[in-house]
């Protein structure tokens, strides 16, 4: 996509109007991000502060400074590292999983509109569900642990993929897939040209 | 006689079904289009226009009757027929290159020789320069005319033209339907153009049939005969006889705003 070329209007000297409007989109767009950074720091130093005067009990709501001093200790023994990369691996495979499986249930879906209707109410339920409910009973089966945690990343990503991908599918115009349809496409090739809208470009420019 | 009609339809019947029973779209339409022939199909909303163009691309099935394209009854999309609908419906992901190859791409019919003759198209109608853009750098009508050569593209028998003006502005609409006449008339398409814009019809075809409102029925059939020097249709709407057609077939459509 990087072969597009905008058109430049032709620029002349700025106006003594232009400018002040310059100024006024920028001085607004430093309000934004100044106040952004005050309500963070005003609600850090409200928590240490009510820690210390122990307006709220430490030991379950921790403390700024405590967190940081876990952290240099964590740091310095290299542990953090460790558990860092634990997390990003659960995280990244279970959505990573889940995306693709959902992605693969929303295109059987849309094929079949059967089975879409079928599924439907299950669906609804399935994503009305709290899913960290289930936790317990995940532990339960299959025990605390990587797998347990990869399971409740796929629970919590899949219907929701499913949801997402299917309705995206839906959204696509009518005519478009009529126009497809003129062109004798079947399915599968409406499928592929334009429901799933990746910009998959074939190698047809060149010369 | 039958070789020359391009398009034949034969006592065609069409109920649309629904939950709450049957709606007759179309009743007893016999017409037929002779190669090279440019007819319009002009009447009120919801008559069926839409409906006899579906049934000629095998998108429908008619209820009874028969619908011929080259003398083979119609069953489903075929390459002989192309289609171009009101929007031009162009995919914003590709490069009007690649858009114009699309009803190739879906044949399995992109060669070097099919590829040559859509860029040959493209020259042809001054969108060469563009054929690397995407869509959205192209104005309403040059869009329009790119979904144009696509439906060419696939070298079609028989042109379907759905209203293919109605989404631009009053002038661009002049400019393409001018245009749009001069490229079939080029190109020996035989052509069917639904519209509901009276002048349009009378000036880019020679027969206009004229349907009447749901169940659609053909009302009446006009022989178009312009007279003038210039066969545009902007300058066709010049000719003496086009208002008379054009008081004609606006009786004919009985519009009232209800």
């Amino acid at each position: 996509m990087s072969n597009r070329n905008t058109q430049i209007p032709d620029r002349k000297p700025a106006s003594p109007e232009h400018l002040a409007y310059l100024k006024k989109v920028k001085r607004r767009k430093t309000a934004i991000r100044a106040t952004q950074v005050a309500i963070l720091t005003v609600f850090l130093v409200l928590w240490e502060v009510a820690a210390d005067l122990k307006w709220i009990d430490p030991f379950i709501t921790s403390q700024p400074s405590r967190i940081f001093h876990t952290l240099q200790n964590l740091l310095r023994t290299g542990e953090l590292w460790k558990h860092v990369s634990i997390t990003l691996y659960e995280t990244i495979v279970g959505f990573l999983v889940g995306t693709i499986l959902g992605t693969l249930i929303a295109i059987i879906l849309w094929w079949s509109d059967f089975i879409a209707k079928v599924a439907d109410p299950y669906l609804v339920v399935l994503n009305s569900l709290p899913k960290v409910a289930l936790g317990p009973i995940i532990i339960v089966w299959i025990g605390a642990g990587t797998r347990a945690i990869l399971v409740m990343t796929l629970l919590i990503s899949i219907i929701v993929t499913i949801i997402g991908v299917l309705s995206g599918f839906l959204e696509v115009s009518r005519d478009k897939i009529k126009l497809l349809k003129t062109f004798g496409a079947t399915k599968r090739q409406v499928l592929t040209k334009v429901v799933h809208s990746l910009p998959v470009f074939p190698p047809l420019s060149r010369h | 006689m039958k070789e020359k009609n391009i398009v034949t339809l034969n006592h065609v019947n069409l109920n649309y079904q629904s939950l709450e029973g049957e709606t007759p779209a179309l009743e007893d339409i016999c017409f037929s289009v002779a190669k090279g022939e440019f007819i319009g199909i002009i009447g009120p909303s919801g008559c069926g226009k839409t409906t006899i163009l579906s049934l000629i691309a095998g998108l429908m099935k008619p209820t009874s009757g028969t619908v011929l394209v080259e003398g083979k009854e119609v069953d489903g999309p075929s390459g002989k027929v192309g289609y171009m609908l009101q929007q031009d419906h162009l995919f914003e992901w590709r490069t009007i290159l690649q858009n114009v190859m699309l009803g190739l791409e879906i044949q399995g019919k992109v060669n070097k020789e099919s590829r040559q003759k859509v860029l040959h198209l493209l020259e042809t109608y001054g969108l060469a320069d563009f054929r690397n853009h995407y869509p959205q750098q192209l104005s309403g009508g040059m869009r329009q005319r790119v979904a144009l050569i696509r439906t060419l593209a696939i070298n079609p028998d028989v042109l379907l033209l759905d209203e293919p003006f109605s989404a631009l502005d009053y002038q661009t609409r002049l400019a393409l339907s001018d245009e749009v006449a001069g490229i079939i008339r080029k190109e020996g398409k035989t052509a069917l153009l639904v519209s509901h814009d009276i002048s349009e019809v009378i000036s880019m075809t020679s027969r206009v049939l004229v349907l009447s409102k749901r169940p659609g029925t053909i009302k009446s059939i006009y022989d178009i005969r312009l007279s003038g020097p210039n066969r545009n249709p902007v300058e066709l709407r010049k000719a003496s006889e086009f208002r008379e057609y054009f008081n004609h077939i606006w009786k004919e459509l009985d519009v009232h705003v209800q």
